[in-house]
């Protein structure tokens, strides 16, 4: 939209008089000045506003670069080195537990092999029973015939036969159980060898599975800590080139004040230059005077046309370098959100993030962990039943001890009633030493059982003791290590829900931003329209300029003239162009009219602050 | 606790960027419109220092730097000049008005805040 509608066919008629073609550009110029004045208040309110957008935009994209640096505090601060260290410690723990079950496992191996090679050795004493009672049921039979050689003498005898039967009865029953009860110890140790075998196996197996969850768990945290400690740096670095680019805006931003100074350098020298073509001697005196009038405004149209031509650029490139790096900053935020979506492992936040598995990772150790006890609990139980086995084996070995004490008694008696009968009784004498002996093969068959069945004894209540500390103990490790796991997975899963939400807020800042960057930035036309007001004067200056030159080409006294008007000007890039209409029509060189001051700057050096600074 | 800075400026635009700059860095703001303004507010408002245009209506920052020199409650505060203009002359004449350094638009925001902090200390 355009403040005035663009002036056409400028070109004044030849045939025109002096009169007359004062009064058009008298128009022109008049037209001119008030697009001029327009121009200069016309942008200030749509400055002030881009202002106020940038600094909006300014504070969002801090807030932006401060979540995202909670991003990174979240994933790769103080928690998550706390939980790289305590996976360290987890895992280090695994690998004793590890080593330390191994060992557990190979002694109990080797005692359960000690103790079926123990029951093995106690073999032959406990088949010695059963030759005791066969020998026992012979002596029985053989004091029976002796008893009836010797007739009524011989009753007494009788009943000496029916004791050793029983005692022979009572060997046979406990001989038998005791081997039954060795069958059955040992069918239920080599069931447990073959059990402990499997479970070292599995043991091995799920330990080395949930070492490896934990120590892919701690790689992981450890690739994002990383990774994260990378997105900070990215974050600062962005939040420097935002800055830097707010930097431009507020730089650009000036140029609004500039341009509107130096259209009030143009206004200024417009306005002179009317009341001169408005003084009635211009048109009404001589040729002299007349000339050098029409001189002056091809002068003035031209250095004017110069100058405004020059802060309508600026102002054009000005805006465009604001509009230029607010698109930039929202680029560059969009960027980082990527960025940040991509490091943290989602396509977007209805996604699970890399904490998932690093949970699912840390759930498979405790199941592991929880299996590892409760097999050990097994083992126990397991241990404990051959113990009472063996309580059971000793028990029976303690009857066949007394029986043998009996024996003992029995042979005793015979020798008495034996001695009693006198030469007739020798047979009987003799079938009683045989009883003797035998009772003292039974305590030697016992006392070796025993002293076996005490090693066996001593062997598996060892086993069963060490099992229940080694319970006591694991179930103990068990607990700080489960105490810890679920503690990470709480942490884990309160860093998960965070990150999330950190990341979705960002996202949705993000896209915010982006959308009203775009809704600003789509609306900011202020450099086009001032741009056709601008236009819309220089194409009057110009025509002016080409008018008046053919009337009257600029003379040698503009060149001089050059010189004097430099002085007037105050801004650097006011004079720079001065310098390009002098060099334009050949003035080499101009030189300050006005003697400038020095001025020390305190500062020594411009650089330190840049060359527009000075300290005094 | 903050210093105060206050800007001088006929240009709103002007004003609305040296605030943004100078209260993005931890410092606190006053605005004056031109140095009239400027002067009735600095004889009651302590300030730590003053940044002013020099072509201004009313009172342009020469006369404004003048009028603090000779007040009292900011008699001694740093000045800085800063205006479109950049011959040696003005810089010479608002150095002899009590300057004490000349910026020339348009600056970059880095720059006055080195500058600011630099005068401040």
């Amino acid at each position: 939209m355009s403040f005035f509608s663009f002036k056409k066919n400028l070109l004044i008629p030849k045939t025109l008089n002096r009169k007359e073609s004062f009064g058009v550009w008298l128009s022109l110029l008049g037209s001119s000045l008030e697009t001029l004045q327009q121009l200069a208040s016309a942008s200030e309110h749509e400055f002030l506003q881009i202002g106020e957008q940038m600094q909006g935009i300014y504070t969002r994209a801090a807030k932006i670069s401060q979540k995202a640096e909670h991003l990174v505090e979240v994933a790769a601060g103080q928690r998550m080195q706390s939980l790289i260290e305590r996976l360290q410690q987890m895992v280090g723990d695994i690998e004793a537990y590890l080593s330390g079950s191994r060992t557990r496992s190979n002694e109990n191996s080797l005692t359960m092999q000690g103790v079926l090679d123990l029951l093995d050795h106690i073999a032959k004493p406990l088949e010695g029973f059963q030759g005791m009672n066969m020998t026992l049921h012979m002596l029985g039979v053989s004091i029976k015939i002796e008893s009836a050689c010797l007739g009524l003498l011989g009753n007494e005898f009788i009943n000496l036969a029916i004791d050793v039967e029983k005692l022979s009865l009572q060997v046979d029953d406990k001989s038998n159980a005791i081997l039954k009860h060795r069958q059955d110890l040992r069918l239920m140790l080599l069931e447990n060898m073959v059990s402990l075998h499997a479970t070292e196996s599995i043991h091995d197996e799920e330990v080395a599975l949930a070492l490896n969850s934990t120590s892919a768990g701690m790689h992981e945290l450890e690739v994002v800590n990383d990774r994260f400690t990378q997105l900070g740096a990215r974050v600062a670095a962005t939040s420097k080139e935002i800055t830097s680019n707010i930097g431009e805006v507020v730089s650009s931003l000036q140029f609004h004040d500039i341009n509107r100074q130096q259209i009030e350098h143009v206004i200024e020298a417009l306005e002179h230059l009317l009341l001169a073509l408005s003084d009635g001697k211009a048109v009404a005196g001589s040729d002299d005077i007349y000339r050098a009038l029409i001189t002056e405004v091809g002068n003035v149209c031209e250095l004017q046309e110069a100058q405004l031509n020059f802060a309508s650029t600026e102002l054009y490139s000005a805006v465009e370098s604001i509009v230029g790096n607010l698109q930039q900053v929202s680029g560059k935020q969009m960027a980082l959100g990527q960025e940040t979506l991509a490091v943290t492992g989602v396509l977007d936040t209805s996604d699970s993030s890399f904490f998932d598995a690093i949970s699912q990772g840390m759930s498979t150790v405790t199941a592991v962990l929880t299996d590892c006890i409760s097999k050990d609990h097994e083992m126990t139980s397991a241990m404990k039943g051959v113990a009472a086995n063996i309580d059971e084996i000793t028990s029976y070995v303690h009857d066949i001890d007394d029986i043998g004490f009996e024996i003992v008694l029995l042979a005793l008696n015979a020798q008495i009633k034996a001695a009693h009968a006198g030469e007739r009784g020798a047979g009987l004498g003799v079938l009683a030493e045989a009883i003797h002996r035998l009772s003292d093969d039974a305590v030697e068959r016992t006392t070796a059982v025993n002293a076996t069945l005490t090693e066996i004894h001593t062997a598996t209540e060892q086993l069963s003791d060490g099992k229940r500390a080694e319970e006591v103990e694991l179930r103990s490790k068990f607990m700080s290590m489960e105490g810890a796991l679920n503690e990470i997975l709480k942490m884990l899963a309160e860093m998960n829900v965070e990150l999330l939400t950190i990341l979705s807020e960002v996202q949705a800042m993000v896209n915010a931003l982006s959308e009203e960057v775009e809704s600003i930035t789509s609306q900011i036309d202020v450099h086009e329209r001032t741009k056709v007001m601008a236009d819309e004067v220089l194409a009057v200056l110009h025509q002016i300029v080409i008018e008046v030159r053919e009337l009257e080409p600029a003379s040698s006294e503009f060149k001089e003239n050059l010189r004097l008007m430099e002085a007037k000007y105050t801004m650097e890039s006011e004079r720079r162009i001065h310098e390009a209409i002098a060099n334009k029509h050949g003035v080499q060189q101009l030189t300050e009219v006005v003697p400038a001051q020095t001025v020390d700057s305190a500062s020594g050096s411009d650089s330190e602050f840049g060359d527009n600074v000075d300290l005094f | 606790m903050a210093k105060v800075i206050m800007t001088a400026d006929d240009s709103a635009s002007v004003r609305q960027m040296v605030a943004f700059t100078i209260k993005q860095n931890g410092y606190e703001v006053i605005e004056a419109v031109d140095g009239q303004d400027a002067l009735t507010k600095l004889a009651t408002q302590k300030v730590d220092m003053l940044l002013t245009d020099l072509n201004m209506p009313n009172l342009d920052g020469i006369g404004l730097i003048k009028g603090v020199r000779a007040g009292s409650l900011n008699k001694f505060i740093p000045i800085i000049m800063l205006t479109t203009e950049s011959v040696d002359s003005k810089k010479a004449e608002g150095k002899a008005a009590g300057a004490t350094g000349w910026i020339v638009k348009p600056f970059k925001p880095e720059q006055l805040i080195a500058v600011i902090k630099k005068v401040l200390g």
